[in-house]
């Protein structure tokens, strides 16, 4: 058990303690901390909710909300530690995989071998990647505390990740505060095993549970859809795209696929390049992605399809702009294509000011698709 | 740094920024492995950057604490209680210059605690593994040597503070008490103006001129405010004066019986009470603390949420009291004293004592039916002064929670 408190003892007193009671200052502990884990996105925005209750033993509460930066957690936290705060709810982002150092990513796959389940699977990655295309993963996770006042607890039995066991048991015996981290079933297993075990090893005081898909596991269901390994990054040495997708195509190592329907979710064969992950990008709203929708709309000019030498233009004209990252870039550059039997990805990547190509393959094909190129004198960049 | 054995616990505590911490279990068993192998893990890093433990530990340091987890096996506690005094509160003079109406001490004598016994009983406090020492009078400041007393308690790695009605700070004190390593000093105003002020304290001018030369400086400050009847309304006031002034805490105390007021006059009425925690709910910006005698709010705002470690009257549990003439209280606003000499044979075998830690199973009017009993114990002292009983239970308290309506 650890448990800590500050203040000093002030005579006449009798001891005195803060209103702002451990618990509360250990959720905004826990909150800085997961804030500060390395898979956190700092550029992007936190979003807040909370509820706060006017008057003691009131019924009535406001429901208020806000949105901050990193640096404003502070700002944050006060929100958290005010007692009349009764409910709190955040959102933030985690950082795609394709942008984590170095360090981080090998922490991240060396998680894979301990997912329960998944012990005897081969892991023969050479450069995974997440699913490049819209229904990729998401990376949104959410951090909430609560009082609980209904108590399960006398006969709880923690399900699917449970780290301190002891803890989380005599804490809900004890009815203090609950925090529950929420996220989509397109959320990758392991940053949910990264965050849950950060946290159980920095707060053992604190019991974690959760984590079983809708299959009742960690491999099967359709949580934790999405998958590190789903994907092979082979990166093209050429800089002259057009040429190159002009050759691919040639070959017959391509064919081009469109998404059609009122989600898209219809796959189709077609003769050009088709901006699969921009198919609606005509109704994207502005304000919800901070002005990337009026550069994309103001790019494309309504235009989907492409030609070799027009998607070589677009994809200048994308890299030209600041405000998409490398991955805003990876993403809106891409294009869905069938190699052999399955739906991989044509794209471009930034580096270091210079653009060059990606194919982005089913995993079972990589080494596959790496001979044909190699046949094809189609060099690739190691 | 200290650490303290405690049964199957070890305590640690940080003069420096105030936090006490306790571990146990699989998480001392973590620090004894980081201390003999050097394992490292999230938790560890939580501790040095808590600065619990230092990042560069040395060769004595790592000894020290792991004999203290071995203590922790052998040792043992009274009832309810550390197995030494978490902190100590010493009254160094009963002399003081105001005359302020709400005042409980007795201040017709002039007695000042001698030096060489304050230096006694620190050492004493020292050789026990005592955390905090809070100094207050009478009021402090008008020890001639005060800055020496503060020097020898830090010196001793013990956390100092004082609590004063502000009068006699003057800057060139306050610099000499910086040096002296003071951590905080907490000043006693009852009112934004002197008017609400002058109901229940006299001084007005002296507090806001401390107030002003503390906001200037790097000494971690508070205002100690009695909530009362006749100042409840006001509280939002002191809370943005406070925060005005970059005050780091303020700390509301109970109204306590005083000889030269009636009681009932200025008691909070229930309204009082829930005027006064509504506006407590709404803070931000600043601390609130909440004296132990007031754990009813506590109570109030949690309710069964509340862990009894940071709630309820900590007399004879975690602090014990010394006045000028070196005996020993549970507690300042008690009439208990004592003539041990023995600070250890006090806290363990003081029959006063043991009284304060039997309450639970003695206490006997509306607090034994109330589920915050175990979390609260309402206030002793009053009890004591009021109903000349320690084990009488709290009258109309406005928290009450009857068991049976649970």
């Amino acid at each position: 058990m650890f448990t800590y408190w500050r203040g000093y003892e002030i005579d006449g007193s009798s001891t005195a303690y803060n209103i702002v009671v451990p618990q509360r200052e250990l959720i905004s502990e826990v909150l800085r901390y997961f804030i500060s884990l390395k898979i956190i996105d700092r550029k992007s925005d936190i979003f807040l909710s909370y509820t706060e209750r006017e008057k003691s033993a009131s019924k009535e509460f406001e429901c208020k909300k806000g949105k901050y930066k990193h640096d404003e957690m502070e700002k944050i936290c006060e929100i958290l530690e005010s007692p009349a705060v009764d409910s709190f709810f955040i959102n933030v982002d985690c950082i795609h995989p394709d942008k984590l150092y170095h360090q981080v990513r090998n922490e991240l796959y060396s998680i894979s071998k301990t997912r329960p389940g998944a012990e005897d699977r081969v892991y023969n990655y050479i450069n995974p990647t997440v699913s490049p295309f819209r229904f990729g993963p998401d990376l949104r996770v959410t951090f909430e505390f609560s009082f609980e006042e209904e108590q399960a607890v006398e006969n709880h039995e923690p399900e699917g990740l449970v780290f301190n066991r002891e803890a989380l048991v005599n804490n809900l015996r004890g009815r203090h505060f609950t925090i529950t981290l929420g996220c989509g079933p397109c959320f990758i297993y392991e940053y949910a095993a990264y965050i849950n075990s950060k946290l159980a090893e920095r707060f053992p005081e604190i019991g974690i549970d959760g984590g079983l898909d809708c299959e009742g596991g960690f491999i099967d269901g359709c949580t934790y859809s999405c998958s590190l390994y789903e994907y092979e990054r082979i990166t093209l040495a050429s800089e002259n795209i057009a040429e190159t997708i002009k050759i691919l195509m040639g070959e017959g190592l391509i064919f081009p696929q469109k998404n059609v329907g009122r989600y898209g979710h219809e796959i189709l064969p077609c003769e050009n390049l088709f901006l699969f992950n921009l198919y609606n990008v005509d109704r994207w709203l502005d304000e919800i992605i901070g002005g990337k929708s009026k550069a994309l709309k103001g790019i494309l000019e309504g235009k989907k399809e492409y030609t070799p030498e027009e998607y070589e233009c677009i994809v200048r004209k994308l890299s030209e702009v600041e405000m998409f990252d490398s991955v805003d870039f990876m993403h809106y550059c891409t294009c869905c294509v069938k190699i052999g039997d399955n739906n991989c990805a044509l794209t471009c990547i930034k580096e270091n000011g210079r653009v060059w190509m990606e194919l982005r393959v089913v995993s079972e094909i990589r080494d596959d698709v790496v001979n044909k190129l190699r046949l094809h004198n189609i060099s690739i960049k190691e | 740094m200290i650490y303290r054995a405690e049964p199957g616990t070890l305590m640690m505590f940080n003069a420096d920024n105030g936090i006490t911490a306790v571990v146990s279990g699989n998480e001392l068993y973590s620090l004894k492995k980081y201390l003999e192998a050097g394992v490292e893990n999230e938790f560890i890093y939580r501790l040095i950057d808590l600065k619990l433990i230092p990042e560069e530990i040395s060769e004595c340091e790592r000894q020290e604490i792991l004999k203290e987890i071995e203590n922790t096996e052998s040792i043992s506690a009274p009832l309810r209680s550390f197995a030494v005094p978490e902190s100590i509160h010493i009254d160094i003079t009963t002399f003081c210059p105001l005359n302020c109406p709400q005042c409980y001490k007795d201040t017709s004598k002039n007695i000042e605690m001698p030096f060489g016994k304050f230096s006694d009983i620190i050492d004493r406090a020292k050789a026990l593994k005592v955390f905090q020492i809070a100094l207050g009078g009478g009021e402090p400041l008008t020890v001639g040597n005060l800055p020496a007393f503060v020097k020898k308690v830090v010196s001793c790695k013990m956390s100092c503070t004082i609590t004063t009605s502000g009068c006699g700070l003057t800057e060139e004190l306050l610099d000499e008490l910086r040096e002296s390593g003071i951590n905080h000093i907490q000043v006693s105003l009852n009112g934004s103006t002197k008017e609400i002020n002058s109901y229940s304290r006299d001084g007005f001018d002296e507090a806001v001129s401390s107030l002003n030369i503390l906001s200037g400086s790097s000494v971690q400050f508070g205002i100690n405010w009695v909530a009362r009847r006749d100042n409840v309304k006001d509280f939002e006031n002191i809370v943005n004066y406070a925060k005005e002034l970059k005050a780091d805490n303020i700390n509301i105390l109970r109204y306590k019986p005083s000889v030269r007021e009636d009681y009932g006059k200025n008691l909070l009425t229930k309204e009082d009470f829930n005027l006064l925690v509504a506006a407590i709910r709404k803070v931000r910006g600043i601390k609130i603390k909440i004296d132990s005698a007031f754990s009813n709010i506590l109570c109030h705002i949690y309710g069964n949420r509340i862990n009894p470690i940071n709630c309820g009257c900590g007399a004879g549990r975690r602090f014990m009291m010394i006045d000028p003439l070196g005996r020993f209280k549970p507690c300042s606003h008690m009439s208990l004293v004592s003539e041990e000499q023995d600070m250890l044979q006090y806290w363990l075998n003081s029959p006063d004592i043991a009284k304060l830690r039997q309450i639970e199973e003695c206490i006997y009017g509306d607090c034994k039916h109330c589920s915050y009993l175990k979390v609260c114990r309402g206030c002793r002292a009053i009890c004591e002064r009021l109903q000349n009983d320690i084990n009488a239970g709290e009258i109309n308290c406005p928290v009450l929670n009857r068991k049976e309506m649970v």
